[in-house]
């Protein structure tokens, strides 16, 4: 292919990207003004030079084995900055407003054939991509931030409802399928609705958040709490049994009611019901383990309140 | 457009005799890459609808979880072209092995991981599509490969309910690594537009036998 275009070679020089070529020992045979204006190599200086002398800084290895897969395969390899940002690290066009202090890039190994068919050269273009790159970190992170205001009750920062209910039926499943065991504890809190009449709406927020903070303190990392809504909470504990349910279901109803919540210098006494149950092969299926421990909760609050119950102990 | 995508039987032992040698020649390019023998299966070629893709992608690819990746390919010739896209699938695959594969001795973060998926895949594609290429005297040009997903299930491979496509020519090759537990699965695919310019290559070619 013979170009009849005798500016070609300064073509090269208007590309918006870099463009260099090396051979299979890394000597430099092309550098475009592209990456001369963004590093202290004019094409003069470098080449005929090696690339890693003049970049000591350059993932080496990384660098070779792209060469090397060209050589060899005799097609193109790729970069992407979301994996790797960058192959040099330059400045980029939003200094001021970026908020990244490189050039993030993606760069493409090119085959360039000799006579023989044999790969003779590589070409290496890099790209700036670093305005995709913020706006797709942006746009993670707001992702994410989503997924945790979604899953999350404002007011006590608890799972909400609706996710605490995806995690305890993956677990529920999980149980059925290796055979394990989970422990289910409801609780609700006792004349609530007083506290709420007596000292107003913002201070029921107050305990309810008070009654979180308690129980988060509590409880183990693998036990997973979330608002069931109003002032009732509902609590899976992992690889529990009904002993260990029993245990943890004390615990918490005395960290709750050991302690009153301040109204200005006025001790309000709180307390709490908690109905709790256990897997077994019977049971087990989500439906029927909120079931029992419901059943539980209201036995708790029909027998006066401020105390655990166990679902194995009501009358059904 | 549905007629034409029937291949004759000739037109499809030639394309299997095409992919067989191509497969060959991949092997032995990815064996002196990786240091070590890589083993690619007989190419399994077919020709299946949209109407059939999940069933069919599940009976290529049975499961439970997959990592893949994506990536263009195509010809210089525009009118008609091959656009396809390959597909590599990994499936139960151990990331340390396919890291130690390209001589990657570190902890393997979750960036490297992708990196390491892409890095396989680019290489596995193109020593294929050259393979393939060789064969019949053309040039594939490929585009980045992208990740679809890390452990998705098969469903969300691809867009099933914005198919702009009848019917599909896939091929799948195996492979795999002496020494490695290391398998993964290259599926190019190819919608009807691109049918044409194969059939018609492969007829030139037939016709030069």
């Amino acid at each position: 292919m013979i170009n009849k275009f005798s500016y070609t070679n300064n073509v090269i020089d208007c590309v918006d990207s870099g463009v260099f070529v090396v051979d299979k020992d890394f000597t430099v045979h092309l550098w475009n003004d592209y990456l001369a204006i963004r590093c202290q190599f004019t094409s003069d200086d470098i080449v005929d030079l090696s690339l890693f002398d003049c970049f000591p800084n350059l993932a080496q290895k990384w660098f070779k084995r792209k060469i090397k897969s060209v050589l060899i395969l005799k097609s193109p390899s790729y970069s992407g900055w979301e994996q790797r940002p960058y192959l040099f690290k330059f400045p980029h066009d939003r200094s001021v407003t970026g908020g990244v202090d490189f050039m993030y890039q993606n760069c493409c190994f090119t085959p360039i054939f000799g006579k023989d068919n044999n790969v003779e050269y590589v070409c290496v273009t890099v790209k700036d991509v670093t305005d995709i790159a913020i706006a797709t970190m942006k746009l993670k992170d707001t992702v994410m931030e989503l997924k945790r205001i979604n899953s999350i009750d404002g007011l006590t920062q608890l799972y909400n409802r609706s996710h605490w209910e995806k995690c305890f039926r993956n677990e529920v499943s999980r149980v059925n399928r290796y055979e394990h065991q989970v422990s289910l504890l409801m609780f609700d809190m006792d004349f609530f609705k007083k506290i709420n009449d007596r000292y107003g709406h913002l201070f029921g927020d107050e305990v309810l958040r008070q009654v979180a903070i308690r129980c988060t303190e509590l409880l183990r990392l693998s036990d997973v709490i979330g608002r069931y809504g109003g002032e009732e909470f509902c609590v899976f504990l992992p690889e529990t049994d009904l002993i260990g349910a029993a245990y943890i279901a004390e615990k918490l109803r005395h960290i709750i009611s050991d302690t009153p919540v301040y109204y200005n210098s006025i001790a309000v006494p709180i307390s709490v019901s908690i109905g709790f149950t256990c897997s077994s092969s019977s049971n087990n299926n989500y439906e029927n383990l909120i079931h029992e421990a419901d059943t539980a909760l209201y036995a708790a609050k029909n027998s006066g309140r401020s105390q655990c119950v166990s679902f194995f102990d009501c009358d059904v | 457009m549905k007629n034409s995508f029937n291949f004759t039987e000739d037109q499809r032992d030639y394309l299997q005799e095409i992919c067989n040698i191509g497969m060959g020649q991949a092997g032995k390019s990815l064996s002196v890459l990786f240091e070590q023998y890589v083993t690619l299966s007989v190419p399994s070629i077919e020709i299946f609808s949209a109407t059939n893709l999940m069933s069919t992608l599940k009976r290529l690819i049975p499961a439970e979880k997959i990592s893949a990746v994506r990536q263009g390919f195509y010809t210089h010739v525009v009118d008609p072209n091959i656009c396809g896209e390959s597909i590599t699938i990994f499936s139960n695959t151990d990331v340390e092995q396919l890291a130690q594969l390209i001589d990657l001795n570190q902890e393997v973060t979750f960036e490297m991981e992708q990196e390491i998926l892409l890095e396989i895949s680019n290489i596995i594609n193109g020593a294929c599509l050259s393979g393939i290429a060789g064969q019949i005297s053309e040039r594939f040009f490929n585009t980045p490969p992208s990740i679809i997903g890390q452990s998705i299930i098969i469903e969300n491979l691809l867009n099933k309910d914005h198919l702009i496509w009848d019917h599909v020519l896939s091929i799948k090759i195996q492979y795999s690594v002496e020494q490695h537990s290391f398998q993964c699965d290259l599926l190019l695919l190819m919608p009807d537009s691109s049918v044409k310019y194969l059939q018609d290559v492969l007829n030139r070619l037939f016709d030069e036998l």
